[in-house]
């Protein structure tokens, strides 16, 4: 699996916290092999900046961008 | 503006884009700012230049 | 006679458990078709059993639903290990000149591409999937989970259909979108913006690896 080694930048970090706590509380998010998580748990792993936790922020990221650029409505338009 | 347009309603509305002094803004609550041309607003554009978002 | 396909169904987490019950459902579609199913699940699920059914039955089709790496797939958990069924470089070219769907994390980042000759549809990130915990143990009530695993199974769907590898992802990626848009419409429901970004993250990853007009006959 790939390892992530840059240290996170706290504004990012903070934004993905943020975002992590309006997750349901009976939704859990399954990781492949890493496992399967409630919010509390996908928060602490971006709290501790480990690989489960960089996988989780890359992901936000990626949407984030997805929905700012316009990419996704563009993709929703074409459905 | 154009980005803000280009934004489903219901992401508009839930999704949180920026963390102000420990105060999470939504689309919908960050424009607000942005267009009042408050000093919140001009920290609200400047986290989103930052984390890449704009 | 069709050659038959071959089916992996590990089921010994939240994860495989779930993909065990979604894949239950087009072994069956496949049953109904006439089409012969060998169905490897505990405890046939094993390297041995593996390689013989690819090497003595011939199947042409083979979905894997099983946990992944860039360079492997993994089949059932046997203690607290995790036993490899295909690897990059050691027997990956047991899936040449096969129609492959990986129901699997990363495994298109670099296993796919090693196959030759055939089609390896999968994903070069994680797939990943919300469940609802109060339905854990009932993958077929979770209504959660069902989001993004009614695309990926059509994919399997559309392939029995003798759609071509490209005409199934396509129809799984439209029925992603499809499943966005009807999210964007659900008043007062947390959590609808993060399936959104889960199927999202599955389209963008989702890939064909080699000839994508292979189908299934």
């Amino acid at each position: 699996m790939k390892e992530e080694k840059k240290k996170l930048d706290p504004e990012i970090k903070k934004l993905v916290l943020w975002r992590l706590d309006t997750v349901p509380k009976h939704f859990k998010l399954s990781i492949g092999r890493e496992g399967t998580f409630d919010k509390e748990e996908l928060k602490e792993h971006v709290e501790k900046e480990d690989k489960i936790g960089l996988q989780i922020v890359e992901m936000q990221l990626k949407f984030i961008k997805a929905v700012s650029s316009g990419e996704l409505s563009k993709v929703l338009a074409e459905a | 503006m154009r980005i803000f347009a280009n934004i489903p309603e219901k992401i508009r509305a839930e999704e949180i884009i920026a963390v102000i002094n420990d105060k999470p803004f939504t689309w919908n609550n960050a424009i607000i700012e942005v267009k009042n041309d408050t000093e919140l607003g001009k920290k609200i554009l400047k986290f989103l230049e930052k984390v890449g978002i704009i | 006679m069709t050659k038959p396909i071959l089916i992996t169904r590990s089921s010994y987490d939240d994860a495989t458990s779930y993909l065990f019950y979604y894949a239950g459902i087009v072994m069956k579609e496949a049953e109904g078709k006439g089409i012969k199913v060998i169905d490897l699940k505990r405890p046939n699920l094993t390297l041995g059993r593996f390689t013989s059914a690819i090497k003595e039955k011939q199947p042409q089709f083979i979905f894997f639903n099983a946990h992944g790496d860039e360079d492997a797939i993994y089949g059932d958990k046997i203690g607290e290990k995790e036993e490899v069924l295909i690897k990059e470089n050691i027997n990956h070219q047991l899936l040449d000149s096969k129609l492959v769907y990986a129901r699997s994390c990363w495994a298109a980042a670099s296993l796919g591409k090693a196959c030759k000759g055939g089609c390896f549809i999968g994903y070069s990130l994680p797939f990943n999937f919300w469940i609802d915990e109060r339905w854990s143990s009932k993958p077929q009530n979770d209504n959660t989970a069902r989001w993004c695993l009614e695309p990926s199974n059509l994919i399997v769907s559309s392939l029995f259909k003798s759609n071509t590898a490209e005409e199934a992802v396509t129809k799984s990626i439209n029925m992603s979108k499809k499943n966005m848009l009807k999210l964007l419409k659900i008043q007062n429901e947390p959590g609808v913006v993060d399936i959104i970004a889960v199927l999202w993250n599955n389209m963008q990853c989702l890939e064909i690896i080699g000839d994508k007009e292979m189908k299934f006959e």
